[in-house]
């Protein structure tokens, strides 16, 4: 149920962090569609920058081969005009000049630079002044050039790439005089003679050829745009489409995280979200049936399966609520075994589970499918039955009764017939308390069992009321003092027999009564163990012994404490953790705490006590068996048991100077105590007397009234020592 | 530089497999070409094995040589430009048309050309025969005795035609070369020729061998290679074979190349005078037979030496000429053996 809770809760945060947090966070659409864009943007824009440097690279490199392929060929064009007058030559010329918008102006010039002629495709340059010649450096230039494999100059503005002059060399070449009649392919260059005849210099202009270009270019680029819009806007519409099964999943895990397991997930169209959402089914699921689980172990015993204390309270809150609504009768009954310890101290506790087990399958089949029944604890069970008034009550007592004698439980080839001891009460109206009515029910069952067990007992709200009363007001008391935290510790010294020095201190637990006095624990512990407090007061002693030893410690170093904890403080499974965690916020160090169980659980042994047990000796706490010998268990146990100390119970010591089988007893116990490597503690020493012989008898320590009386504080306290063990120091000093 | 000729006597030389026709007159009358067989190709004529013919035409009616009284044989100096194969065939040949012969090269670098002359003039020699262009101008300057000039296409620039000097032509006959090119591609009909300037008699044979062979001719003079390529361009549109003479004023090796490439692209023949340019992409070539040259050197020195030297015109004409085709793709070795492809007139 916690885990679930747990979970539960951090689903709840999660959900509402991303409530808290949607309106300052980035969608993811958006983002996505930003990435998309940039990215898009930039690859446009590289495009376009690409298209155009790489279209301006291309215009130059192609003005280049075309001035390159225009020279040569006016080169060629030109060269007959400067050997004579040929008209068609020149009207060749021009003809090709017209021809190309590109070719501004060709001229042509003789050897020496002199300007010859010139042709123009520039209407507006009708100036008929003469071209001027070549300077001295552009001669020498172009005349570098001849025969190279670049024949021309190239001059241009690095700016401006539209516009440019070419200066070419024209020069004849011719064989060598006998060249024809020996001639070899290969030197046929080697046997050529150059002459240089003139120049020609040709002037272009690609400004129309470059704007409309780039008219060009501008159109792509528009163009590019328009894709890039109409890829963001499809792609925006795409992600959204693609994006909305996540969406969708945000109502029902809010439904989940509110708590609500059946929430239904729609299947996704895409793969990845599809595996989130059948995640979050099996998450679903998987918390459905944990719920499951953990509301049965919750509610149920688990050992019979039956309703457990707080289950049933609840329901018989429920009945009491109905009763108060639609008036009527119920009835309830408190079932205890009788001798079922002796089925349990005899067989182990395994042979008891088993019976229990079978008392609770018979009790189901003895009530009414209306009743419900639970089991408090031990072997104690509790049955409601709606609508009952006392005559009904009293049938259905019987017929339980009835058919529990019937009921015979074989082990180990004995065979025990099991009773049960009943009380009941009646809840009506005037009687509505589920509190009181437990303690109705359990006062009178506890009234049958007075009276010889195997009966049914109804609780008489005239007879019993100030016990009842008395009950009850414990149980608010001791809620309210813990609660308030107003239970009080006391501190008993224990000692060593022979030193006579403070071994340790028994925490002592107090509440104040009505009038503000004191109060021992016996007067009010049965009411926190049949109204479920005594886990808690457990752990709140265990928490304060702590907080003591903490306070204490500085004033006495070895101090060392021993907490008593009943069997209920092991129903939960985190006792150890408890005692690790609290140990540790205090400092306490673990083997400086002694752990008193009683003999009974101990004997008993069940699972989850002696995995607990473990692991509390794991963490170095030392453990005591309480009340010794009150119990039925053979001596032969203690052997077996991992205890540190036995604590002789009271009973043994009290007529311990005039009785010597109590004597012996004690002398027993020591002697397997000392064989076992435990250490003996004898209760309730008031005299000189019974010190001297427990010492005798081979007891190791001795705490009551004639070591120390609880105190608020953990006091030193010395303690008589026989003469014997003050020789024994005399004579180890010497 | 001066050296003799050893005589190996007077068998014909390097014609043994070759075919002998008729040319000028004898042409008509006797029509009857034969074929060389592969067998009959010189080993060094296979010029990048594209060659698939040789013809060799040859009068069979010797031109009738001067009347003449018995005389002693004439002494001889013949004079090379340089030994490149071109010139030292034609001496060699002399060798066999005269028993007093003296070589002298102009390419020996050795010895000054004036010191040949020296030679020359001092010794009782008859007749120097100038065998290429340098030689020739030497001779015209520095011989004492009348000179005779062959291998030299353009004799006018130089003023080689005094009036005791004689040359022999550099140059297949026209007539000859067109009716080779025309059995060689009988598809022919508009040709093109471009020359330098001085050479109208050559033209004038040029279209006068058109005519007779129904062929078109466009001739172009021209004074460069820019310009020999200019023309060559304009009228390559029109034309189906090209005629390139050996005139080197208007010929350079940029110009050879894109004539050739040209002509390729645009599937024109053409013709060249010396066997050596196939390998650039020429299709034909008709040049002229070493002993040829050399027999008509030895007729014109025969007539100066007997005196009759008025009669002789100012360049003797050829008589034979050696064809060869170029092989189209696809031509092999016994296609070309077993195909005649030219014929005589």
């Amino acid at each position: 149920m916690t885990v679930l809770t747990s979970a539960m809760d951090t689903l709840r945060e999660g959900v509402a962090t991303i409530r808290g947090q949607r309106s300052g966070k980035r969608m993811l659409v958006h983002e996505i569609m930003s990435i998309q864009i940039l990215s898009a943007a930039l690859v446009g824009l590289l495009a376009i920058a690409a298209l155009y440097w790489g279209g301006q690279w291309i215009l130059k490199n192609n003005y280049s081969r075309w001035a390159l392929q225009w020279t040569e060929e006016l080169n060629e064009l030109g060269s007959p005009l400067y050997l004579e007058d040929d008209q068609e030559s020149l009207i060749r010329l021009e003809r090709f000049v017209e021809s190309y918008a590109e070719i501004d102006r060709v001229a042509y010039y003789d050897r020496n630079g002199n300007s010859l002629f010139a042709v123009s495709n520039d209407t507006n340059d009708t100036s008929d002044k003469p071209l001027a010649g070549l300077s001295d450096e552009q001669l020498a230039d172009a005349t570098s050039v001849v025969g190279q494999v670049k024949p021309y100059v190239l001059e241009g503005n690095a700016i401006d790439p539209r516009r440019f002059e070419i200066l070419a060399p024209v020069w004849v070449e011719a064989l060598d005089q006998d060249g024809l009649f020996d001639f070899d392919p290969g030197a046929v260059d080697a046997a050529t003679s150059t002459e240089l005849v003139g120049f020609v210099a040709i002037h272009l202009d690609f400004i129309l050829f470059h704007d409309r270009l780039l008219a060009n270019i501008r159109i792509a680029i528009l163009a590019l745009l328009v894709l890039l819009i109409g890829f963001a806007l499809y792609g925006r519409h795409v992600l959204q489409r693609a994006l909305r099964s996540i969406s969708e999943l945000e109502q029902p895990i809010r439904e989940l995280a509110k708590g609500n397991l059946a929430v239904r997930f729609e299947p996704a169209p895409h793969r990845e979200i599809s595996d989130i959402v059948d995640a979050l089914k099996t998450t679903a699921s998987s918390l459905s049936e944990r719920n499951a689980k953990l509301v049965k172990l919750a509610n149920h015993d688990s050992l019979t399966g039956l309703y457990n204390r707080r289950r049933f309270i609840e329901e018989l809150s429920a009945n009491l609520v109905d009763i108060v609504r639609n008036g009527g009768n119920s009835a309830l009954f408190f079932i205890d075994l009788d001798q079922f310890k002796y089925v349990n101290d005899l067989c182990g506790h395994p042979a008891g589970d088993r019976l229990i087990r079978k008392v609770a399958d018979e009790l189901s089949r003895s009530v009414p499918d209306r009743a419900t029944i639970a089991r408090f604890g031990g072997d104690e069970f509790v049955v409601l039955l709606p609508n009952a008034d006392h005559a009904k009550a009293r049938k259905a007592a019987d017929d339980i009764t009835r058919r529990m004698r019937r009921v015979a439980h074989i082990e180990n080839e004995h065979v025990f017939h099991i009773h049960c001891s009943i009380g009941v009460t009646i809840a009506s109206e005037s009687n509505i308390h589920e509190d009181d009515l437990v303690a109705q029910a359990d006062m009178a069952c506890r009234e049958a069992k007075a009276a010889g067990r195997n009966r049914v007992r109804f609780f008489d709200l005239n007879e019993s009321g100030d016990s009842v009363d008395l009950e009850v007001g414990w149980m608010n008391r001791l809620r309210n003092a813990l609660d308030y935290d107003t239970l009080e510790l006391m501190f008993q010294p224990i000692n060593d027999i022979r030193s006579g020095r403070t071994t340790h201190h028994e925490v002592l637990i107090r509440a104040r009564g009505d009038d503000g006095s004191l109060v021992s624990p016996d007067a009010f512990l049965p009411a926190a163990v049949r109204f479920g407090l005594m886990s808690e007061i457990d752990l709140w002693v265990i928490r304060h012994s702590a907080m003591a030893y903490a306070k204490h410690r500085q004033s006495n170093p070895d101090l060392r404490l021993a907490i008593n904890i009943s069997a209920n403080a092991f129903e939960s499974e985190d006792l150890p953790s408890y005692v690790r965690e609290t140990f540790d916020e205090f400092s306490v160090p673990p083997e400086h705490i002694v752990f008193e169980i009683t003999e009974s659980l101990a004997i008993r042994r069940p699972a989850n006590v002696e995995r607990q047990v473990g692991l509390l000796r794991e963490m170095g706490c030392k453990l005591a068996l309480d009340d010794f010998g009150t119990g039925y268990s053979s001596l032969s146990y203690l052997q077996k048991l991992p205890f540190d100390y036995i604590k002789i119970d009271g009973a043994f010591v009290v007529d311990l100077l005039d009785n010597p089988v109590d004597q012996k007893l004690i002398r027993l116990i020591a002697d397997i105590g000392r064989e076992a490597g435990m250490k003996t503690i004898a209760e309730y020493v008031e005299d000189a007397n019974a010190l001297a012989l427990l010492e005798e008898l081979g007891v190791d320590m001795v705490q009551g009234f004639l070591v120390g009386r609880p105190e608020a504080e953990p006091r030193i306290a010395a303690s008589p020592v026989s003469l014997g063990s003050h020789r024994s120091r005399k004579q180890s000093k010497g | 530089m001066h050296f003799s000729m050893p005589r190996p006597g007077r068998q014909p030389r390097a014609l043994a497999l070759v075919v002998l026709a008729t040319v000028l007159g004898a042409c008509a009358s006797s029509p009857e070409p034969t074929a060389g067989t592969a067998d009959s190709l010189p080993a060094d004529s296979s010029v990048s094995t594209t060659l698939s013919d040789i013809i060799v035409v040859k009068p069979t009616d010797p031109t009738p040589t001067s009347p003449s009284l018995p005389q002693k044989p004439p002494q001889v100096a013949v004079v090379l430009t340089s030994r490149t194969p071109a010139f030292e065939d034609v001496a060699t040949a002399l060798s066999d048309q005269f028993d007093d012969l003296s070589i002298y090269d102009l390419g020996d670098k050795s010895q000054p050309p004036i010191n040949a002359f020296k030679l020359i003039n001092d010794s009782p020699t008859d007749v120097v025969v100038a065998i290429g262009l340098r030689a020739a101008r030497s001779s015209a300057a520095l011989s004492a005795v009348p000179v005779v000039f062959s291998q030299v296409f353009n004799y006018h620039d130089h003023g080689l035609l005094k009036q005791d000097s004689r040359g022999v032509a550099a140059i297949a006959p026209m007539q000859a070369q067109l009716a080779a090119w025309k059995t060689a591609e009988p598809g022919l009909t508009t040709i093109g020729l471009v020359v330098g300037p001085g050479h109208d008699e050559l033209l004038e044979e040029a279209e006068l061998a058109a005519v007779q062979h129904n062929v078109t001719l466009l001739t172009s003079v021209v004074t460069s290679d820019q310009q020999a390529l200019y023309d060559f361009k304009r009228m390559v549109r029109n034309i189906d074979g090209f005629w390139l003479l050996p005139d080197n004023r208007i010929l350079s090796g940029r110009a050879l190349n894109e004539i050739f490439e040209h002509s390729k692209r645009r599937g024109v023949s053409v013709l060249v005078p010396t066997p050596a340019m196939l390998s650039s992409g020429a299709t034909i070539s008709v040049s002229t037979v070493a002993s040829d040259i050399a027999e008509r050197i030895h007729d014109v020195v025969q007539s100066i030496v007997s005196g009759d030297s008025s009669e002789l015109p100012p360049v003797t004409p050829l008589q034979a000429v050696q064809v060869e085709v170029a092989a189209r793709p696809g031509d092999n070795a016994s296609n070309a053996s077993s195909a005649p492809r030219a014929s005589s007139q």
